[in-house]
């Protein structure tokens, strides 16, 4: 219980009062003191038409899992004999969690009425939440009750996989599986799929001669889009990639899509590998087949650290050269700020373009985007529109000097970069670019 | 040595300044007190005989208690009235005011110590012209209002034409060319002739009814002054009498002459006892801020001081973290500081151009894609997209362009703010309709 804006206010008010009477009347002390006395009477009476903290319980109820990027809901169940009508709540919690404490919440009617505060899961990991807060007023406004009550709480946030258990990415696999693109795509693809027999109006190039002469009849060979393709994702851990793009860094986004890409490839048929560094590189999971390759890509995102210092590309390219023996799809997931810093990258990109083909996945910046359309034209805004413009026509320059290479380039929105690194996954395949 | 020109400028203005302090006085008073007529000489001229002389600054005020006897040589042959600015060089070169003094301040001089009045003899002109002739001399009639003005009645004075009166006096020979000397018969109660020559009364003193100091007059300067001091033994004289008049003993302090060529008066009383205060404090004079009504204030203050602290010393919910330097936060803090010296270059009108420029390729490759929106024909495609939505607004548009990329076409600060607005809105209207 603390003293509430209300009578710090009116203790103030008092106080003037008080030199204005000294002033005017200094012997009269009775005059001096009844002010002071009235406010004592009222304080009393004000304490004792008040709900104690002592009658009020708390229980806090959270999952103790989720994904980062998204919110839990924490149940906050207050009980007792008489409950106030609006009350605030505070969290003591680890940095890697987000609550948004907003005006006073009314509660809802009941016995044990419940509120339900959204947990936000910034960053991968165990993250506690120590301590729960209440905030009520007194009946008469002169006091805040404050209490209070320790908690032992854990929640654990992980990489998030929700688009792969909603199955949405099996879903925009499936014209390439099973769907009509597939057999479009059947008779284009280099791996043997199947003999048919031909028909008028196939390509007479398909016919398997050996095979017709044996069985006397015309038999065609099918072809599919190959499989068993090598995937490699590389995820860029530097500084530049601990940047926040709403609630999740760039590395947590193109982790996310790391892991619906590697989803993806398991569906497709592909091998699919891990590899990421920083100022040094880290562990390099080599290509497995399907869903086997999923489970430690995911156990691997969960503990990977984010790097502090700057990214050394070189160094974490080159190691990643020499480890792959096969031409593969290499993704990499990076950053740069401008054309200067963005050299070494570039030149490293460029060496092992000669034997893979590279998929280079960057992020856009909503908020930079936004600031090229200002709502309103003042000189200023438009001062701030042009500086925009000009960063972005810098980081366009690097990406064309890329496709100009040879390499690929995915430069999406947050929000929008699992769904079209799929979609640029489906065409490489439908392309045979590999 | 770098920095020799500041240092050199650095010695000049305090030397002006010390100058300036130690020398005081305007430029025409040191003229004057340079001059044949002056007492410049006075002072030095003592000093080396021993005797121990201040002479008036007008930034120093020395304490009354500290100085024996004034010297006062008068300029002023009228206390009452103002000096008036002579109208031509004649009146210039027979004004007989050249320092103006008022009654009630020589009053208070003469009152203030014992004090040694040298009475006027020559005109300006003298101080210029270096000539001692008849014509230069202050009329007797002046000199006459003047002791009038002093309170010494009717005393007169006798002129003795133009030639040398010496006496020998016990001190060496006086010598005075064109002699001014107290008529004996002229002098007053309450004067007693002090220096008495034949021809008449050089120096008297006297004592006010009202005072007991004593109030030596000199009747002609030339006894004293630069050019008197050089003559006969004038200088050793003056020694004599000032030796007499003070004592014979004499120390580093005393007696120590005040020779007062200022024109107002800057020696002060200092009443030291005024100023001391006893600062004895007992501890009652501390009990009084605990005695009523002070114990009202101490206790609403102690009210007011717990209820804040209460309530500051107890925190609801955790502490707020301190915001962390974070790449998003430099990457914003470059881009405001670019658009900071974007501003700041003034170049409003080229930026103008880039923005829209920069507005128009961004909305064509999001319409077409990057293939068929990039260059000069994405943005005629755009226009021409654009006019089959809206063809008036879209000419307004391309017009609006053409004049805020015109390089040519510098437009005022306000009608650049409008246009670029009006560019926003019809792109706006055009995009979203």
């Amino acid at each position: 219980m603390r003293p509430s804006r209300n009578m710090l206010a009116l203790v103030l008010v008092l106080a003037a009062v008080t030199v204005t009477l000294v002033m005017l009347e200094p012997g009269q002390t009775t005059v001096l003191a009844l002010p002071w006395v009235g406010l004592l009477a009222l304080a009393l009476v004000d304490l004792m038409l008040t709900i104690p903290p002592r009658g009020l319980s708390a229980a806090v109820d959270v999952a103790n899992r989720g994904f980062t990027g998204q919110s839990l809901p924490l149940a906050l169940t207050v009980t007792g004999k008489r409950l106030p009508a609006t009350l605030e709540w505070r969290l003591t919690h680890g940095a890697g969690l987000g609550t948004d404490p907003g005006p006073p919440a009314a509660l809802p009617p009941g016995a044990q009425p419940k509120l339900y505060i959204p947990l936000s899961l910034r960053d991968r990991g165990v993250h506690a939440i120590t301590h729960l807060a209440l905030r009520y007023p007194s009946r008469f406004g002169l006091f805040e009750m404050l209490p209070g009550w320790p908690l032992d709480l854990s929640v654990t946030a992980y990489p998030d996989i929700s688009p792969i258990l909603s199955g949405a990415i099996q879903a925009q696999m499936l014209p390439l599986t099973d769907g009509a693109r597939a057999s479009k795509l059947r008779g284009e693809g280099s791996e043997f799929h199947q003999l048919r027999d031909y028909i008028a109006g196939m390509d007479p190039r398909s016919i398997d001669w050996k095979r017709s002469a044996r069985v006397n009849r015309l038999i065609s060979r099918e072809t599919r889009v190959e499989r068993n393709h090598q995937i490699i994702l590389c995820l860029d851990t530097g500084h530049l990639m601990g940047e926040r793009l709403g609630l999740l860094t760039k590395l947590d986004h193109a982790m996310h899509a790391a892991l619906a890409l590697t989803w993806a490839g398991g569906l497709a048929g592909d091998n699919v590998g891990f590899y990421s560094f920083g100022p040094r590189p880290h562990a390099f999971l080599p290509p497995r087949p399907g869903r086997a390759a999923f489970g430690h890509i995911q156990g691997a995102c969960t503990t990977l650290p984010q790097d502090v210092d700057e990214t050394n590309h070189t160094l974490g390219l080159t190691v990643l050269n020499s480890k792959l023996k096969r031409r593969s799809l290499v993704v990499v997931f990076s950053d740069f700020v401008d054309s200067t810093s963005a050299e070494l990258l570039v030149e490293n990109l460029a060496v092992m373009q000669r034997q893979h083909l590279v998929l280079y996945v960057t992020l856009r910046d909503p908020a930079i985007t936004a600031l090229m359309r200002p709502a309103h034209a003042g000189l200023d805004e438009v001062a701030e529109a042009v500086a925009a413009a000009r960063i972005l026509q810098e980081r366009q320059a690097v990406l064309d000097r890329l496709n100009r290479l040879g390499i690929l380039c995915l430069d999406t929105a947050p929000d929008r970069l699992g769904p079209d690194l799929i979609s640029r996954y489906i065409e490489i395949k439908a392309k045979e670019m590999l | 040595m770098r920095n020799l020109p500041l240092f050199i400028v650095v010695v000049l203005i305090l030397a002006r300044l010390g100058g300036v302090f130690l020398l005081g006085g305007t430029g025409a008073d040191r003229r004057l007190d340079a001059s044949v007529i002056g007492f410049d000489a006075l002072e030095p001229w003592l000093e080396a005989q021993g005797l121990n002389v201040e002479r008036s600054n007008p930034r120093i005020r020395p304490n009354i208690e500290d100085l024996s006897m004034r010297l006062l040589p008068l300029y002023d042959t009228d206390l009452e009235s103002a000096a008036t600015k002579p109208a031509d060089a004649r009146a210039a070169f027979y004004a007989s005011d050249l320092r103006d003094l008022s009654r009630e301040d020589i009053e208070g001089r003469l009152y203030d110590m014992d004090a040694l009045v040298i009475l006027p003899k020559w005109v300006a002109g003298t101080a210029v012209s270096n000539v001692a002739h008849e014509s230069a001399l202050i009329p007797q009639a002046n000199l006459h209002r003047l002791t009038r003005q002093l309170r010494l009645g009717g005393l007169k004075l006798r002129r003795h034409g133009a030639r040398f009166l010496t006496f020998d006096s016990e001190f060496g020979r006086i010598a005075l060319f064109q002699a001014q000397l107290f008529d004996p018969a002229s002098i007053p109660d309450i004067c007693t002739p002090d220096l008495v020559l034949p021809e008449g009364v050089l120096m008297v003193s006297c004592t006010f009814p009202d005072s007991e100091l004593v109030t030596m007059v000199l009747s002609d300067p030339d006894l004293m002054n630069n050019h008197g001091l050089t003559v006969a033994d004038n200088a050793a004289v003056l020694v004599g009498l000032i030796r007499t008049w003070v004592g014979a003993e004499t120390t580093a302090d005393h007696p120590r002459l005040y020779l007062d060529l200022s024109g107002e008066n800057l020696a002060q009383w200092y009443d030291y006892e005024d100023e001391a205060q006893d600062y004895e404090r007992s501890g009652e004079d501390l009990a009084r801020f605990f005695q009523p009504p002070f114990t009202a204030l101490w206790a609403m203050l102690l009210i007011v001081l717990g209820v804040a602290f209460w309530r500051g010393a107890l925190r609801f919910g955790p502490l707020t973290p301190p915001a962390d330097d974070t790449p998003e936060q430099s990457k914003s803090a470059a881009i405001a500081s670019n658009a900071r010296l974007l501003r700041i270059a003034g170049h409003d009108g080229r930026m103008a151009a880039e923005y829209v420029q920069a507005s128009l390729h961004d909305l064509a490759i999001a319409t077409f894609g990057r293939a068929a929106g990039l260059g000069p024909a994405g943005q005629a495609r755009l226009m021409a997209h654009l006019a089959r939505r809206d063809a008036p607004a879209t000419h307004s548009l391309q017009a609006l362009v053409g004049r805020l990329t015109d390089p040519a076409l510098a437009l005022p600060p306000a009608e650049l703010r409008r246009s670029l607005e009006t560019f926003r809105s019809l792109l706006e209207k055009l995009t979203h309709a």
